[in-house]
């Protein structure tokens, strides 16, 4: 009879140490659905966050330190090969060239969508701005500040050149549009070269700061 | 008494338990399997016992993807390794078992087209933890500590400029489909995303239908037929790649409609490139899967010569190809592209 009751001790024991261990480090856990979208929401990357910090933190205060777009304009006119070793990025195994570009520039025209700026004395426009819709990821790959090797899903990657695209059509071009022919502005912006085509100017220029 | 609606179930230890143990038992039968196998395995040994690089493919059901893995197992041979191709039709557990007996079996690198961007990330770490590099082509994992680099095809701008030149030569006010393919690939969606980057930013542009085919000429034949019945009036198709395009422009032949819808397409694929020359397909964007095949083999015989210092992801252009530009471009790639000779290091000893 005392064995019998030893082994029921033992037998619950055990029970009891199992049935700890699983409340304890449950094997199997039940989350809500909402829980778990909510979750995963919290995990998804936040194009838009990213990017009002990026522009802030990083472009911004890089305008400074962007080439001269003078300089840029003179090698293409005259050394192309040089403005691309000296000034151009290149995004991956692709050939075309992109410039961080700043400076001042008289305004040429605005009309049909499309801003036309002078950069020099000739009175001839080295630089074109359009102002329709923004596509494309020349600010992204040209500005040199992002890494796509950082962004473990490309899909990421390309939602900041959206974001960003959408804060210039938002903010940047309308301030540029607001200038008459033969106004002086500041400018920053980034441009992309396929150096097959014939003709590299006038620059087709994104920017990304104006002034006035 | 609260209920719950098992959407979600977190397994904590109980899963990396039941998978020890499976894995135990998967190797334990491969090991009894190879004491009495002559088959496979040991068919795919080279005689002269050369370096082996096994090239894993998503699938082998599509021609682009049959050139990339020949590109990929030629060019490794050219470099002196001995290269097998395993195909994984697609099916992230057929892929995790070519990555248990490609480990099993001593490959000293993976040319390694992934099935699914989260799935295939397991089978990638798994390798590398075997000490087996892997290397990413065309389609990408989602993880940047896995794969010694990815050699991917820049997908979104690919489809950007088609959004561009779809607004161009359909306008901005009609109707359109769209085929999407493997919804577990990102290269999906980075796609659809780039296309809708543009063409959702004209309010004319109507998406009556937007449905996956799975990368698949079959499937879009059929998915097309049912769209077209829904909407007899549709005005243009976007396709996530060729072998859907030509399903689409098959069902559309059927119907009589081949003149009215105009199809696009992604990829750059012999039939899509003959039809946009004929005037039948408006436009494809061109990947290069000679250049990321070759790449990835040279990375892999690199990296076996010791070097290091791979960029993790590496993006290749795409290029629109349209009826005004078909001239400058064969399949899958452009006419100078074949004359342009990739730099061809050492081969391996």
């Amino acid at each position: 009879m005392a064995r019998a009751w030893k082994r029921l001790l033992v037998a619950v024991g055990l029970f009891v140490i199992v049935g700890v261990f699983i409340w304890r480090f449950p094997p199997v856990r039940f989350i809500s659905r909402t829980h778990a979208a909510a979750q995963a929401a919290a995990r998804a990357f936040d194009a838009g966050r990213f990017v009002t910090e990026f522009w802030t933190n990083q472009l911004l205060p890089a305008c400074s330190r962007a080439a001269d777009v003078r300089v840029v304009v003179e090698l293409l006119r005259t050394n192309p090969p040089e403005a691309e070793k000296k000034y151009a990025r290149k995004f991956g195994l692709g050939q075309k060239w992109y410039f961080f570009v700043c400076g001042l520039a008289k305004v040429v025209s605005v009309d049909r969508g499309e801003i036309l700026l002078c950069v020099d004395e000739d009175g001839k426009p080295e630089v074109k701005v359009e102002c329709g819709p923004v596509f494309g990821n020349t600010v992204r790959d040209g500005c040199g500040l992002l890494d796509v090797s950082k962004f473990p899903n490309s899909q990421d990657f390309n939602m900041i050149s959206l974001e960003i695209n959408r804060r210039i059509e938002a903010e940047v071009l309308p301030r540029l549009s607001s200038n008459m022919p033969g106004a002086v502005v500041k400018f920053a912006g980034c441009t992309e070269i396929d150096p097959s085509e014939p003709g590299l100017l006038p620059l087709k220029v994104i920017p990304v700061w104006v002034e006035p | 008494m609260k209920m719950f609606r098992m959407s979600k179930i977190g397994w904590s230890w109980f899963r990396p338990v039941c998978l020890s143990t499976l894995t135990g038992a998967m190797l334990l039968s491969q090991i009894n399997c190879k004491k009495s196998d002559t088959g496979a395995d040991s068919r795919r040994k080279a005689p002269d016992q050369k370096p082996k690089i096994a090239v894993v493919i998503s699938t082998l059901n599509n021609p682009w993807f049959v050139v990339l893995a020949e590109t990929a197992k030629m060019r490794a041979e050219e470099l002196g390794y001995a290269a097998v191709i395993f195909d994984s039709q697609n099916d992230t557990a057929k892929e995790a078992a070519h990555f248990e007996n490609i480990i099993a079996a001593g490959y000293k690198a993976i040319l390694f087209n992934p099935t699914d961007a989260n799935s295939s990330v397991a089978n990638v770490r798994k390798a590398k933890n075997a000490g087996i590099p892997v290397f990413c082509i065309d389609r990408e994992i989602n993880a940047t500590d896995a794969a010694v680099s990815q050699i991917l095809s820049d997908n979104y701008t690919g489809a950007m400029l088609i959004g561009q030149y779809f607004v161009k030569t359909v306008g901005t006010n009609a109707k359109y489909a769209e085929l999407l393919g493997l919804v577990g690939d990102n290269n999906t969606w980075n796609r659809s995303r780039g296309f809708h980057s543009v063409v959702d930013r004209y309010p004319g542009l109507k998406m009556v239908a937007q449905q996956s085919a799975d990368f698949d000429r079959a499937k879009a034949l059929q998915v097309m037929e049912a769209i077209l019945q829904a909407h007899p009036d549709l005005d243009a198709v976007f396709c996530g790649n060729d072998a859907m395009a030509m399903g689409a422009y098959q069902a559309l032949v059927a119907a009589g409609k081949d003149k009215q819808v105009k199809v696009f397409g992604f990829d750059g694929a012999e039939d899509v490139i003959r039809l946009i020359s004929e005037g039948k397909i408006m436009a494809t964007g061109m990947q290069f899967p000679r250049t990321m095949a070759r790449m990835a083999a040279e990375f892999a015989h690199e990296y076996m010569q010791g070097r290091r210092d791979f960029s993790q992801k590496v993006p290749v252009p795409v290029e629109l190809v349209t009826q005004e530009n078909v001239h400058k471009f064969v399949p899958y790639g452009r006419k100078d592209e074949l004359s342009q000779s990739a730099s061809k290091p050492n081969a391996a000893n």
